[in-house]
């Protein structure tokens, strides 16, 4: 447990001395947040706290979808994963610890996006603080998760960096982080049933907006919660440590299989 | 001692059972594997003797990355038999682990890490750790603890990795090509390095194209070309057995007739060149007594004389009809 913490401490460390990370982290959503509060929402805090779960959620995607797996697929190619799985070190723990260095970084960048909501456009957060963390905390950890996923997948960060942009897109404008979901056609709202960008930005929504409570957030957290399991499940069957190891055919279909299972059964349930 | 060609230790059977790990930590029995229809590793055999410096000498894609990382535990073994310590790499990777300590053919570490926070990290990783600051000082990185990997040159990242495979203070150190890509005098440096580490009684498997480098550091040497080892002995002995001739040049202050240069012993071949003349001898020294004599005998000044003899380079040739670098 020991060797678990010395390589998250380290790999948060590295995060603050990567500059392109702070920038994309950090600044990056801080430029956004600006943007769309002053420029759509012109300053007025009740409009700027029904934006903010969408920026919210596009923050905890591209941690997700570009920082975490973007940095994985990297590490493997430069041999840096090889480097790990020469000691006793398990791929578990450095899996799970990179996770907790990306969780811990988007955690305070979502901090720093919402003080900053709340300190410079007066927005006031209607529900309970520690719901609001706790929602935030399983949404990152989905994306993360699914981020996990395009890594294993991606043969190398071109791809990873495609796949990323494939799943950010949709999951933006259809899951409602952009713009209200009743702006889409019928259909599209049907689709959009069944991305977890739509539960994140409702669960947000609900304890941000409509100040809700835990038990309002019951089905959000589970759906969060079962796609990280699922995502970390496909994800770590695929994981490989060494780039020039493609992946056979049969364990790409297999993970495409299981997560076509995966979204049949969730158009099913809804 | 007699020089061994291709797969000595099948070759005898009976002394399986006296290679206890204490003898020899690393003991590799018809290992074999397969790429597609690529054969890269096709039933090699060799065994580490503890404290001595092995070589694996061949040339691109003769299969010595495939090998050693076999070893390592990084890659499975279609077939075949490895001990590392007495431990299996494929069914106790850990206790392998634990005792090896690898330097990579190409590796990295994050751009942003410093020297002695890696050293750190990776000794947090191992039940035995030596200390980063000891580990600095013997690759000569002390200097350098506090800076990152990114701002490192080529030779400081390959002294880095060298350190970090001393971490966890192992048994068995293998390096797979420890020295190529880096210019020669950082490639002295790290023989030196080297060097020292057989001092301490280190058992040291490393893998090379470089002759020079075998010649220098290894105790033994096996020759490996496309997945085979070919010869298995120390460098002396291999060149020794090697069917090229020793070249005798010299000079003279008087013309010598070159016909009674023939009847020197072990004399295969005279040559008259710019430099003065060339006998190819099959038996350098013998042949240096009595060219000495004759010379001696016949009142000709001595000006000068300098004997090449075959190198690892020729035996290689020899076995494999092909140069190591083309
Ligand atoms: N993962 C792999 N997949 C397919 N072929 C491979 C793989 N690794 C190695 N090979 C092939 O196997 C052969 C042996 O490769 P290996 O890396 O073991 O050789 P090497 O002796 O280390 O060569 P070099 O001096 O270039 O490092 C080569 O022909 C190589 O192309
Ligand atoms: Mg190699």
């Amino acid at each position: 447990m020991n060797a678990w913490w010395n390589n998250t401490l380290n790999s948060i460390r590295l995060e603050f001395r990567e500059k392109q990370t702070m920038f994309w982290n950090f600044a990056f959503p801080l430029f956004f947040l600006f943007i769309f509060s002053s420029v759509f929402a012109r300053g007025k805090p009740e409009v700027v706290s029904y934006l903010l779960p969408g920026l919210l959620c596009i923050n905890m995607m591209s941690a997700g979808f570009f920082g975490f797996s973007i940095g994985l697929v990297t590490a493997r190619e430069r041999g840096i994963l090889r480097r790990y799985q020469l000691t006793p070190f398990p791929a578990w723990m450095l899996i799970s610890s990179e996770i907790a260095t990306s969780f811990v970084i988007a955690g305070l960048a979502l901090g720093v996006q919402l003080t900053a909501a709340k300190v410079i456009y007066r927005v006031t957060i209607a529900g309970n603080p520690l719901v609001l963390g706790l929602m935030v905390g399983a949404g990152t950890l989905a994306f993360l998760s699914l981020g996990f996923l395009i890594a294993s997948v991606a043969d190398n960060a071109k791809i990873a960096q495609v796949i990323g942009n494939m799943l950010f897109f949709p999951l933006m404008f259809l899951g409602g982080a952009a713009f209200p979901k009743d702006m889409l056609p019928k259909s599209f709202q049907r689709l959009a049933e069944i991305l977890p960008s739509s539960y994140v930005v409702d669960a947000l929504k609900r304890v941000i907006v409509d100040g809700q409570g835990l038990s309002q957030n019951l089905t959000n957290l589970t759906v969060l919660l079962t796609t990280c399991g699922c995502a970390i499940f496909v994800a770590a069957k695929l994981f490989r440590w060494n780039a020039q190891e493609p992946m056979p055919l049969e364990k790409k279909l297999w993970a495409l299989s299981v997560v076509a299972i995966f979204v049949a059964a969730a158009l099913f349930i809804r | 001692m007699t020089t061994t060609f291709a797969q000595p230790l099948s070759a005898q059977p009976a002394a399986r059972n006296s290679q206890t790990p204490e003898e020899f930590p690393v003991v590799v029995r018809r290992l074999a594997k397969k790429y597609g229809d690529l054969r890269a590793v096709n039933d090699i055999s060799f065994s580490v003797r503890r404290g001595e410096v092995f070589g694996l000498l061949g040339p691109n894609g003769a299969g010595k990355t495939s090998t050693v990382e076999m070893i390592e535990g990084l890659r499975r073994p279609d077939h075949g038999e490895i001990s590392v310590c007495g431990f299996n790499p494929v069914t106790e990777p850990n206790e392998v682990k634990q005792r090896l300590g690898v330097t990579l053919q190409s590796s990295a570490l994050p751009d942003k890490i410093k020297v002695r926070e890696a050293l750190q990290l990776f000794g947090s990783f191992y039940r035995k750790r030596l200390e980063a600051r000891k580990l600095m000082d013997f690759v000569a990185l002390g200097e350098k603890a506090e800076a990152t990997y990114d701002t490192l040159s080529g030779g400081q990242q390959q002294r880095l990795a060298i350190a970090l495979a001393l971490v966890n203070d192992p048994e068995v150190i293998v390096l797979d090509e420890p020295t190529t890509g880096l210019d020669p005098q950082t490639r002295r440096e790290l023989y030196n390095l080297i060097e020292q580490l057989c001092s301490q009684n280190k058992t040291v498997l490393l893998t090379t194209h470089y002759i020079e480098e075998a010649e220098k550091l290894c105790d033994r040497v096996a020759v490996i070309d496309r997945g085979v080892i070919v010869a298995l002995d120390s460098p002396a002995q291999l060149v020794a057995t090697s069917r090229t001739h020793a070249r005798i040049a010299f000079r003279t202050a008087q013309p010598v007739a070159t016909g009674e240069l023939r009847q020197i012993p072990f004399v295969a071949g005279i040559a008259q060149e710019a430099g003065g003349t060339v006998l190819q001898s099959a038996n350098a020294p013998q042949t240096l007594i009595e060219l000495v004599k004759w010379l001696e005998l016949n009142r000709v000044e001595l000006l000068d004389l300098h004997v090449t003899r075959p190198t690892l380079e020729d035996v290689f040739i020899e076995l494999t009809g092909r140069k190591l670098r083309e």
